[in-house]
């Protein structure tokens, strides 16, 4: 049995708007995935140095594993499953296609694994009392050679995985993807003397490098999405 | 850019889908085109000319 509508099919609208809403619920769910796996590790991490296990602690991360079970069938359930299954009609350009959505699904499940093992690695062996979100830099701290691995599972996620991507995606997506590159470095530009300015008159705390990048961040996906509804 | 991409699939009984994996685009890209939001690269533009056996100006139309 699939979820693929017959009516839509025959109209040549087999993978439309339940295809794009199967990858929204599957990046949505990898990053509730991640956020969920980061908050446990972090109680873990606690607990550990702590030395013990408050029942209220306890509590809190068998909610976590429930939330975390939770989301991961619904992602499986809604967003994989469909996506895996048979097409109602084999024809040799729909085999391909089918071949092309499982690539991009294995694509987005390495980069939430790569994602969640980052955030993993980090809570657990999180040594010191900084933040990265509040530029508090000077009390960072990780083992040497753990930071070097990490050092290399985000080259592998913030270079090697976004051009990997490039190739894999047509010319329609590639368009996308360059008005996202494109708004999150305009606001890049922009947005750091904007923000040197406002400090300067008073307005803002002064700017930091992890506010930066969330600016480049932010500004890329808006721009994905305007591009992805609008264009 | 007008084209008759759509008119040309349903005369063969093709799904976007199987427009898509014959061309080796994505089904977004397929659907982009025929309703006129994005017009295909030069070399797509040769390869739909090529996959329904026609000129490239019998199927995409300059709308001046």
């Amino acid at each position: 049995m699939t979820n693929i509508d017959e009516r839509r099919a025959e109209a040549g609208m087999t993978e439309g708007l339940p295809m794009f809403g199967r990858v929204a619920i599957g990046v949505l769910g990898g990053l509730v995935l991640v956020f969920l796996a980061g908050t446990a590790a972090g109680y873990v991490g606690a607990m550990i140095e702590e030395g013990s296990a408050a029942p209220r602690d306890a509590a809190i991360l068998g909610a976590v594993a429930l939330g975390f079970a939770g989301i991961g069938y619904g992602v499986w359930r809604f967003a994989l499953r469909g996506a895996l299954a048979e097409p109602a009609s084999g024809g040799p350009g729909e085999r391909r296609t089918l071949q092309r959505q499982r690539r991009q699904m294995g694509y987005i499940a390495l980069a939430g694994v790569l994602g969640g093992l980052i955030g993993l690695i980090t809570g657990i062996f999180d040594q010191g009392d900084g933040s990265l979100f509040g530029g508090d830099w000077e009390s960072l701290k990780l083992p040497p050679m753990l930071a070097l691995g990490l050092v290399v599972l985000l080259i592998g996620g913030f270079v090697v995985l976004p051009l990997w991507g490039f190739r894999m995606i047509d010319d329609y997506k590639r368009e996308h993807n360059y008005i996202a590159f494109t708004g999150g470095c305009v606001s890049v530009l922009g947005g750091y003397p904007i923000w040197a300015v406002l400090y300067a008159g008073g307005f803002t705390p002064p700017p930091h490098a992890f506010g930066i990048f969330a600016i480049a961040y932010v500004s890329m996906i808006a721009s994905f999405l305007y591009a992805r509804w609008r264009l | 850019m007008k084209n008759r991409l759509k008119v040309l699939r349903a005369e063969r009984d093709w799904s976007q889908a199987e427009l898509a994996g014959r061309l080796d685009v994505s089904r977004q890209a397929v659907n982009a085109i025929e309703t006129g939001k994005h017009d295909p690269s030069l070399p797509l533009a040769f390869r739909i000319a090529r996959l329904f056996d026609l000129p490239i100006e019998e199927i995409f139309h300059d709308e001046h």
